[in-house]
């Protein structure tokens, strides 16, 4: 079963939210940013969310320093309402970073948890 | 006006090293910058690219961060070098370009500073003075630091707890003299220092193991950060040194104390936030293989601010750089040991924040009115209201300091019109 590690602002919240839409299809722990990346580094988790104020600044820091941009993903940002097709796409295009406005968690953690699910049961 | 070479020159030595060492990717200040060097140092991210995003994230402290309290008092504050040679050393596509770049930055901004205080110092009305006002009510504030933070993470009764124990602690500062066992600690000195012991002892009660094998993981960064500590050792014995000479302070709070002749104040202020920043830079410089410029701010700056010659303070400045490099992997495994520092770490930067700007709020207000008493708090406290409506282009802790300064050009720009 893939795991996702949430981290930043507000953790336990999302990450209980993601809980009850993966349903136990999906392996959901809550850390620090450094620990999850740690986590991802040595191949306990296999994505990775962040979450701050903004969207774009913490919450993937340590992400980006580790992964390179590449793999990651700001799916929301604060001040707009998020694109419904951010979330989608970032999964799609094979990022396993996320970072979401903190304002945002409860739109963008179903979507994202939603397009987990279907890219790994596909 | 002084002619002080030395000083421009050693700011000129110490933003040439600093741009020098963010051009080969292998440092940065600003702990946004940070992250993206692995990517800078691949090519994938080109130098327009990370000038672009350095400026961007850095342009607004440097202006309101920084720069008023310069203006307040002389000292510059360590962003306007750290963070302007973060920019110029990622910019440009040559390292020797980077470090002339970054000494003529360095060398021309300490310059213009002096020249800009000498000339506010010759306005028909000279408001500078007023301005040391700005100290005062954040001298008697410093014990809130460490309590807004128990507040922030441990809620309301050790809060209350630890707002009665700074309170005790002032009183007994002034009860036993503490002033004349060691000249310069003052009682607001005394209640940052106890109120931070009792928060970081609540900080080390829940233990945590290290992550096995985290040292191994970043075994390639760890090198990368080692190679780098020649130049970062020269930038910490400099940065000290102009600390020492009471030119460089790291914080806001800190270039008040200092600039007002409090070094040992300032010196507690850098330590505390050092403790705060100590958990992120290392986590961002590990994962990174990017150190921070300056270590963790302040430390190697409060060192300066204490030692009694300047030959001791460059010592320092560079043995404090050594204990954070090569001790990194012990720095990681106390931080997998005692878990709640990392909580700790942000709580901290943010309550200095937090108490700096209420603070400097009272004290900006303050000397607005001293330098144009009626006029002052009307327009002072008109802009505070004007930069909430246009969404806080200037930064809260900034604000009134800044409309203090306007005023202080408001009055003397009435004084020539003959009003």
């Amino acid at each position: 079963m893939k795991k996702i590690v949430v981290t930043g602002m507000g953790k336990e919240k999302a990450g209980k939210l993601a809980q009850e839409i993966a349903g136990g299809r999906l392996e959901i722990i809550t850390a620090s940013d450094y620990e999850g990346i740690l986590a991802l580094k040595s191949g306990q988790a296999d994505y990775y969310f962040g979450i701050c104020q903004s969207g774009a600044g913490g919450a993937l820091a340590l992400a980006i320093g580790m992964l390179g941009s590449s793999r990651c993903a700001t799916v929301s940002m604060i001040g707009k309402s998020p694109d419904p097709q951010a979330a989608e796409n970032a999964v799609k295009d094979g990022k396993v970073a996320f970072g979401f406005a903190n304002d945002h968690v409860e739109e963008v953690v179903p979507r994202l948890i939603k397009a987990l699910l279907a890219k790994n049961e596909a | 006006m002084e002619v002080l070479p030395w000083k421009w020159l050693l700011f000129g030595v110490i933003s040439a090293l600093a741009a020098w060492i963010a051009n080969r990717g292998r440092s940065a200040y600003h702990d946004g910058l940070r992250p993206l060097m692995p990517e800078y140092r691949r090519g994938e991210l080109s130098h327009r690219q990370a000038g672009r995003k350095a400026y961007d994230i850095s342009i607004g402290f440097i202006l309101f961060y920084a720069l008023p309290f310069t203006i307040a008092n002389g000292v510059m504050v360590s962003h306007t070098i750290f963070l302007a040679a973060d920019v110029i050393g990622v910019i440009l596509a040559g390292p020797l370009l980077a470090l002339l770049a970054g000494g003529v930055y360095g060398f021309g901004v300490s310059t213009l500073l002096d020249l800009l205080l000498l000339g506010l110092s010759r306005l028909p009305v000279n408001f500078l003075p007023h301005l040391g006002q700005l100290l005062q009510p954040l001298g008697y504030m410093l014990g809130l630091m460490p309590v807004v933070a128990v507040f922030q993470l441990y809620g309301k009764r050790l809060g209350a707890a630890s707002l009665l124990l700074v309170v005790l602690a002032r009183w007994a500062a002034g009860a036993f003299q503490t002033e004349t066992l060691l000249p310069g600690l003052t009682a607001d000195g005394i209640t940052l220092a106890v109120g931070s012991v009792f928060l970081i002892a609540l900080a080390l009660r829940r233990r945590g193991a290290p992550f096995p094998g985290e040292v191994e993981l970043f075994a390639d960064n760890l090198r990368l950060l080692r190679g780098a500590a020649p130049v970062l050792l020269l930038i910490g014995a400099c940065a000290a040194l102009a600390a020492n000479a009471g030119w460089l302070a790291g914080e806001p709070a800190a270039a008040l104390l200092l600039g007002g002749g409090r070094p040992i104040d300032a010196a507690l202020v850098a330590l505390f936030s050092a403790v705060g920043f100590m958990p992120l830079v290392v986590s961002s410089s590990v994962v990174s293989g990017a150190y921070s410029t300056q270590g963790y701010p302040d430390w190697v700056l409060g060192a300066g601010y204490l030692a009694a010659s300047p030959i001791g303070a460059a010592l320092a400045g560079a043995g404090i750089i050594a204990i954070e490099v090569f001790g990194l992997p012990f720095w990681m495994r106390l931080l997998g040991r005692f878990p709640d520092l990392r909580e700790l770490g942000g709580a901290v930067r943010d309550s200095m924040t937090i108490v700096t700007e209420l603070a400097l709020l009272i004290g900006g207000f303050v000397s607005a009115n001293a330098i144009w008493p009626g006029y002052g708090l009307l327009i002072a406290g008109g802009m505070y209201f004007l930069n909430e409506t246009a969404g806080r282009p200037v930064i809260r802790l900034a604000i009134a300091p800044v409309a203090a300064i306007a005023v202080g050009l408001l009055v003397n720009l009435a004084t020539l019109a003959g009003m």
